[in-house]
């Protein structure tokens, strides 16, 4: 009987239980349009933030102009139904995606885990070449007191931060232990652009009504999962009402 | 013939203290687990919800629609194929807006005989994470259309163990 408690209780520790949230969507209010409606009045101060994401690049704009474009490559991780095999592959636009083991065409619901890594680019000719950074056991880049990517994993004593934390944090072993070096995500430099943006648009005076908006705009064929990182990244960077909208169209 | 004495086995006595311990054990553990909140919102059998660390614990819910690989669900109830969804020019799904509109209607009514403090509008969506925005925002407008304004969407917490 000890044994079979000690079993049970070791079998359900083991146990993963999935904890759901969900992600709110502002939509800003839309009335009925009267036939002696004047058109509103543009506002000067607004900063009309948006995101745009296409399947190259990230692009911040608002209403001074746009930010330069942050490049990426798309990288996905296939996991086959047939044979639950795993595979890594970059994923280019239109290209059939076989499994290496049984040569199957992989369809996109086969597609376990969507990456998009930074590139620095001169041009969007320019092939680029990745960004790396050290990451937390969290998954979170570090960044220096300056604000720049560590690109080596800080030694102990080290003071580092993370996007959407200002706080400063002192480098410790055991963290530095869990810590590695990785390729950049896109999603983590939009996210320090934006936090940029935020806190720099939060110091004006008057305080912009908008200061806490953003849209994210995406072409239709972007997949889902793409928006809900980037309202991660919008999030995280301080801007709480997220709305989307469809390039060509509105939502 | 000699009489054959049949000697009664001592009774075993069940002994359940180990049992005992062992379900006080599960249930603490299930209990700290499972969150009351977690226990609102189910998820989809056909899906992969997307990751969020961002995300809030889900609050009562009215309404949820389910997109998957195959069908476009709104309440358990199967509308349409997913795939018909992606080829229709229209932003607006008709299935899905003669569903929404009746049950949006419902609602309003049950707020004025008072069975609901409010008709909040709320609609929970979940979809697969690899589907094409162009469905999710098909969803979404048809959701606005006919009066569903408070859309949220279904993810998995991200660094969260049970």
């Amino acid at each position: 009987m000890n044994l079979f408690s000690i079993l049970v209780v070791s079998v359900i520790s083991m146990a993963q239980f999935e904890k759901l949230g969900v992600l709110e969507l502002w939509l800003p209010e839309r009335g009925q349009p009267q036939a002696n409606d004047k058109p509103p009045d543009i506002d000067e101060a607004l900063l009309n933030l948006t995101v745009i994401i296409t399947d190259k690049g990230v692009t911040i704009g608002a209403g001074g102009g746009f930010q330069p474009t942050i490049y990426y490559q798309e990288e996905v991780e296939y996991r086959s139904r047939s044979d639950q095999h795993v595979f890594r592959k970059v994923y280019v636009t239109g290209e059939e995606v076989k499994s290496p083991t049984d040569g199957k065409v992989m369809s996109q619901y086969e597609r376990e885990t969507i990456m998009l890594n930074s590139v620095v680019k001169k041009d969007s000719a320019d092939p680029g070449t990745y960004q790396y950074a050290a990451i937390d056991p969290e998954g979170n880049a570090l960044m220096d007191t300056a604000g720049n990517w560590y690109a080596t994993v800080p030694p102990s004593g080290a003071l580092y931060r993370v996007v959407g934390d200002e706080t400063l944090k002192k480098m410790d072993p055991r963290t530095s232990a869990f810590c590695k070096v990785e390729k950049l995500s896109a999603y983590q430099e939009v996210a320090k652009t934006l936090e940029k943006i935020h806190l720099l648009y939060s110091q004006r005076d008057p305080l912009p009504a908008d200061v806490d908006d953003v849209v994210i705009l995406a072409d239709e064929s972007v997949i889902y999962d793409k928006v809900i990182q980037m309202m991660d990244a919008c999030k995280s960077a301080g801007f709480d009402r997220v709305a989307l909208s469809l390039i060509g169209g509105e939502v | 013939m000699a009489k054959r004495k049949i000697k009664r086995q001592p009774e075993a006595a069940l002994i359940i203290t180990s049992l005992v311990d062992v379900f006080v054990i599960v249930l603490v553990y299930l209990i700290r687990s499972i969150s009351s909140e977690g226990s609102l919102m189910t998820s989809a059998d056909n899906l992969v919800l997307p990751m969020s660390q961002r995300s809030k614990s889900p609050t009562e819910i009215s309404l949820t629609i389910i997109g998957d690989q195959k069908h476009i669900t709104v309440d358990d109830q199967v509308l349409m194929e997913t795939e018909v969804v992606r080829k229709q020019d229209s932003l607006l799904v008709k299935p899905v807006l003669e569903i929404l509109t009746k049950k949006r209607e419902e609602e309003r009514k049950a707020e004025v005989l008072g069975l609901i403090k409010e008709a909040t509008g709320k609609v929970v969506v979940q979809f697969d994470k690899n589907t094409p925005y162009d469905i999710v925002t098909k969803i979404m407008a048809t959701c606005g259309y006919a009066g569903y304004n408070n859309i949220k969407f279904a993810v998995s917490k991200k660094n969260e163990e049970g």
